[in-house]
């Protein structure tokens, strides 16, 4: 009979560190899944590169936690055990956008798992949340790895930050028209992110999470409830309409960031009042480098920034929680209201920027035509020429009708070049390219003429611009050519 | 207010059904029983000596330091000498070796009327050594000497710790003395109501209690969450009262004792004897038989194992107490003391810890309201002024951090650590 001697407690609950993790990586796979779905939805090119961004992450993550157990002489299996590495890439590649390339998220995941986690003492050492750091990487250093097409480009946030974040509401109505309306918004079913698309699922998800203890519900309730007063502070001094705070808490990844960055217990304080205070703060820095900096990704940058801050809010609320209940119920209050301030000031020098809003209905009523065009018309004399096909856009050249540099009496015609994507047999949009035209003539054909030519097919109609109609022929030309050449 | 504060308890698997639905069984008298000379940390002056003939309920020891508490031998026989063994509370101390001759003679004792006045009911508990029966061993006594400005008493009936159902047993078998026990308390208490704490999962037996107090409008059967630690004094009067105080239950204006304190009581004044018998649970996934015992004060809990047919495996805990409070310990031959309410006896699963993931757990938890995580970390730099300022000393060990730990470290043991080493440097 041996009868072992351990201080007491001898009671241990079941749940574990490594319980909590399980549950957290179901919820974040169960995202993944929806963002894989979504990107097929885009295309399978998307759907493949989703899943090769998933693999490259967790391949990198995995091998640089393999050669830390080496280096420091443990046994990798046991280490990897107890040190997780597979949920930084799995939140890191949630979120990236779909089409980031594989390369980039390798880089990004490596520098997070090795410059945020690794070299910190791995698992629990760490000061920043190593997944955020990676993002804010991709985001700095690799831009260009973001391949923006039409597709996968224009986000609801950097739309708007386009906008200079503020947008009266009926023009708001036509903006977020192009992403499906809010409704759409809170599905999830428009361009975005891999994972922080739909914050319906992740609120489904985040409160299965809460539920089962696994994250705190006071952090995605605070954060969100602090960017909704905040933007509804901005509504109110900006008389923008009750929108405005709406989009706030849905775009941007704020939802995401709310339920699964926010909540990482390493790197967020320890005790109540400071997980509140870490939350309200990211919250309130959200909105202003929203407003102020212009940046899209004041969620990602505020979480990095509170990060930084955690040990000092630990070490400052130190004492007994019931004593300092008063103290801390100030703390609280005070940065409510300090930060309420502050948006509420600084939202008075924000400035409507004037956008182009794709797809919408952009103002044509100033536009004055000459005659009507039918696209399927024989315009032989533009000389159209298909230059290139990717997959849907079409470039196609046609000729314009140029003045000569330096030769006001000889005319010739010039090249103009187009970019045309098709879909279903239907006119997406019409960009120039290069564009040949007379100044102060041909250049009335402009982004808001080409905005007529949206939606047409070759059985269509449409006007020529008054004063600029061989212009428009070329337009219609190259056009016709296109929709000709997608009906093959 | 509670948005900034954790839960401070948390739901426990209880086990009870493991033993609660039971027959007591009685433990048979042992040849020779020990009475320990010390009581928790404090130690006893022996009243007897070596070859003495003691009687049941012939004082043998007293503690008589700043609490006056009477230790009884609970057989008759000879007194052989003094043995160092280890006590329930794992210290090593001299016992009292008495050889039982299995007779029972019992001392000349008193009894007392059930209208005795306060004075003579406080002196009268003081007198037969009656102690807190919640496991801590308080002296019931110290707490009805001042009773000004008390307007509730709570008695205990919880029982929080898992596995332990010592307390429910006791009061199922003994009501009459129950009812006598609570009402005797209740009018030294000088309180104006007395409310009977019981957890809200024990439905039925909460009826049964409110039909024997049906006709005492002043005493009420309060059904309290089934949460540890629900039985501390603070989280108790929490719960009922919605008060915090500062030192004693007094400054929120009530008195708090626990439900066998008052069956003891009872039986004291009904019989004269001290506590000379106990229940005791023996319970847990380590013994084949569990069950409770009633077992004499004094007897080795080998005995006590041997009657619930011994252990299950080969590596095991055995617990003096719950499994959250009680000390665990390297032998059985440690003996049952008054204020002993229970044995757990566990399999021995080793735990493996991992690096602590800041979740934050402990100090939601802590019934206390202090940051265990913190204190273990500032304990490692052994900072004084940061410990003090983390009020280390208002831990009581419940055990609940090291419970809640997912990376399943033994926080507990670092704030206690942090304790001693507060202790050391003089700082209380």
């Amino acid at each position: 009979m041996k009868f072992v001697f351990k201080p007491s407690p001898n009671y241990r609950d079941k749940k574990s560190t490594q319980s909590i993790i399980f549950e957290l990586t179901l919820g974040l796979l169960v995202i993944y899944a929806f963002g894989l779905y979504n990107s097929f939805k885009l295309g399978s090119q998307y759907g493949i590169n989703a899943i090769v961004l998933l693999i490259v992450s967790v391949v990198v993550s995995f091998l640089s936690e393999f050669a830390y157990a080496k280096l420091r002489k443990l046994d990798p299996i046991q280490f990897f055990k107890t040190s997780f590495p597979w949920v930084t890439p799995l939140i890191l590649v949630l979120m990236v956008p779909v089409n980031t390339s594989a390369y980039a998220v390798g880089a990004s995941t490596f520098i997070g798992v090795v410059f945020a986690k690794l070299v910190f003492g791995g698992f629990g050492q760490n000061i920043f949340n190593p997944a955020g750091v990676g993002r804010a990487l991709v985001f700095s250093s690799f831009s260009s790895a973001v391949v923006t097409d039409l597709v996968t480009s224009a986000t609801p946030t950097a739309s708007f930050a386009s906008a200079g974040w503020i947008m009266q509401a009926d023009l708001f109505e036509t903006f977020i028209a192009q992403f499906g309306g809010l409704t759409n918004m809170f599905l999830g079913n428009y361009p975005g992110t891999l994972g922080e698309t739909s914050a319906l699922l992740i609120m489904l998800v985040g409160i299965v999470l809460i539920i089962r203890n696994v994250i705190d519900y006071r952090i995605p309730l605070v954060y969100l409830g602090t960017i909704f007063a905040s933007a509804t502070v901005i509504a109110l001094v900006r008389n923008t309409g009750m929108y405005y705070p709406l989009f706030h808490i849905l775009t941007g990844g704020a939802m995401f960031g709310a339920f699964f960055m926010l909540t990482d217990p390493v790197t967020n304080p320890t005790s109540i009042t400071g997980r509140i205070l870490f939350a309200m703060g990211s919250g309130f820095i959200t909105v202003l480098i929203r407003v102020l900096a212009n940046l899209p990704e004041g969620v990602l940058f505020s979480i990095l920034i509170m990060n930084m801050l955690t040990p000092a809010i630990d070490r400052a609320l130190e004492g007994n929680q019931i004593k300092k209940l008063k103290t801390n119920m100030m703390a609280v209050i005070s940065l409510a209201v300090i930060g309420l301030v502050t948006i509420g000031f600084s939202s008075t020098t924000l400035e409507a920027k004037e956008i182009k809003i794709a797809g919408g209905t952009t103002d044509t009523s100033s536009l004055s035509f000459s005659e009507t065009m039918k696209v399927m018309d024989d315009y032989a004399k533009y000389d159209a020429k298909i230059v290139r096909v990717e997959g849907n856009t079409y470039t196609v050249e046609a000729k314009g009708y140029g003045l000569l540099e330096g030769d006001a009496s000889h005319f010739d015609y010039v090249k103009n070049v187009f970019e045309i994507v098709i879909e279903d047999q239907k006119v997406v949009s019409v960009k120039f390219v290069t564009f040949g035209d007379t100044p102060g003539i041909g250049d009335k054909v402009d982004d808001t003429y080409l905005s007529i030519y949206e939606g047409l097919s070759l059985e269509d109609e449409v006007d020529a611009l008054s004063s600029a109609t061989f212009t428009s022929k070329s337009v219609v030309a190259a056009v016709s050519l296109a929709l000709q050449e997608a009906g093959k | 207010m509670s948005l900034l504060l954790g839960p401070m308890s948390k739901h426990l698997p209880g086990h009870k059904e493991l033993t609660s639905h039971k027959e007591i069984i009685k433990c048979k008298d042992v040849d020779k029983i020990y009475i320990p000379l010390a009581m928790g940390t404090a130690l006893l002056e022996k009243k007897v000596s070596e070859g003495d003939y003691v009687k049941v309920g012939t004082v043998v020891a007293l503690r008589n330091d700043h609490f006056y508490v009477p230790v009884f031998s609970s057989v008759s026989g000879v007194v052989k000498g003094f043995e160092k063994r280890m006590t329930s509370s794992t210290k090593m101390a001299e016992h009292i070796v008495i050889e039982n001759d299995f007779k029972y003679v019992v001392e000349d004792l008193t009894t007392l009327s059930e209208d005795a006045s306060k004075e003579e009911v406080v002196n009268f508990i003081k007198e037969k050594g009656i102690v807190g029966c919640g496991g801590a061993g308080f002296p019931t006594y110290f707490k009805f000497v001042k009773t000004d400005g008390c307007q509730t008493l709570l008695i205990n009936a919880v029982e929080c710790e898992p596995y332990l159902t010592s307390d429910y047993l006791n009061m199922k078998e003994n009501l009459e003395d129950m009812v006598l026990g609570i009402k005797t308390l209740f009018r030294i208490s000088g309180a104006s109501t007395c409310k009977i704490a019981i957890k809200k999962t024990k439905k039925e037996f909460i009826e049964r209690i409110k039909e024997l107090f049906k006709n005492e409008t002043n005493i009420e059967v309060v059904g309290v969450s089934d949460v540890y630690p629900m039985g501390w004094e603070r989280t108790l009067v929490y719960e009922v009262l919605k008060k915090r105080y500062d030192k004693l239950p007094i400054e929120a204006g009530c008195i708090v004792s626990n439900v066998t304190t008052a069956i003891k009581t009872a039986q004291a004044m009904r019989t004269g004897l001290p506590i000379v018998e106990k229940i005791v649970t023996v319970s847990g996934d380590g013994i084949k038989s569990p069950c409770n015992v009633l077992v004499r004060v004094g007897t080795p809990v080998s005995h006590l194992v041997e009657l619930c047919q011994g252990y299950t495996t080969e590596n095991i805990q055995l617990i003096a107490g719950g499994p959250m409070m009680g000390n665990a310990i390297t032998n059985d031959n440690f003996v049952i003391t008054a204020s002993d309410n229970g044995l757990t006896v566990l399999k021995y699963q080793e735990v493996k810890s991992m690096a602590c993931l800041r979740c934050g757990a402990c100090v939601d938890h802590c019934p206390s309201a202090i940051m265990p995580v913190n204190i273990n970390n500032a304990e490692k730099t052994k900072n004084v002024d940061r410990l003090l300022k983390l009020n280390v000393n208002a831990c009581i060990e419940c055990g609940m951090c090291t419970y809640v730990c997912p990376s399943k470290l033994d926080v507990t043991e670092g704030v206690r650590r942090a304790k001693r080493f507060l202790a050391l440097k003089g700082k209380k």
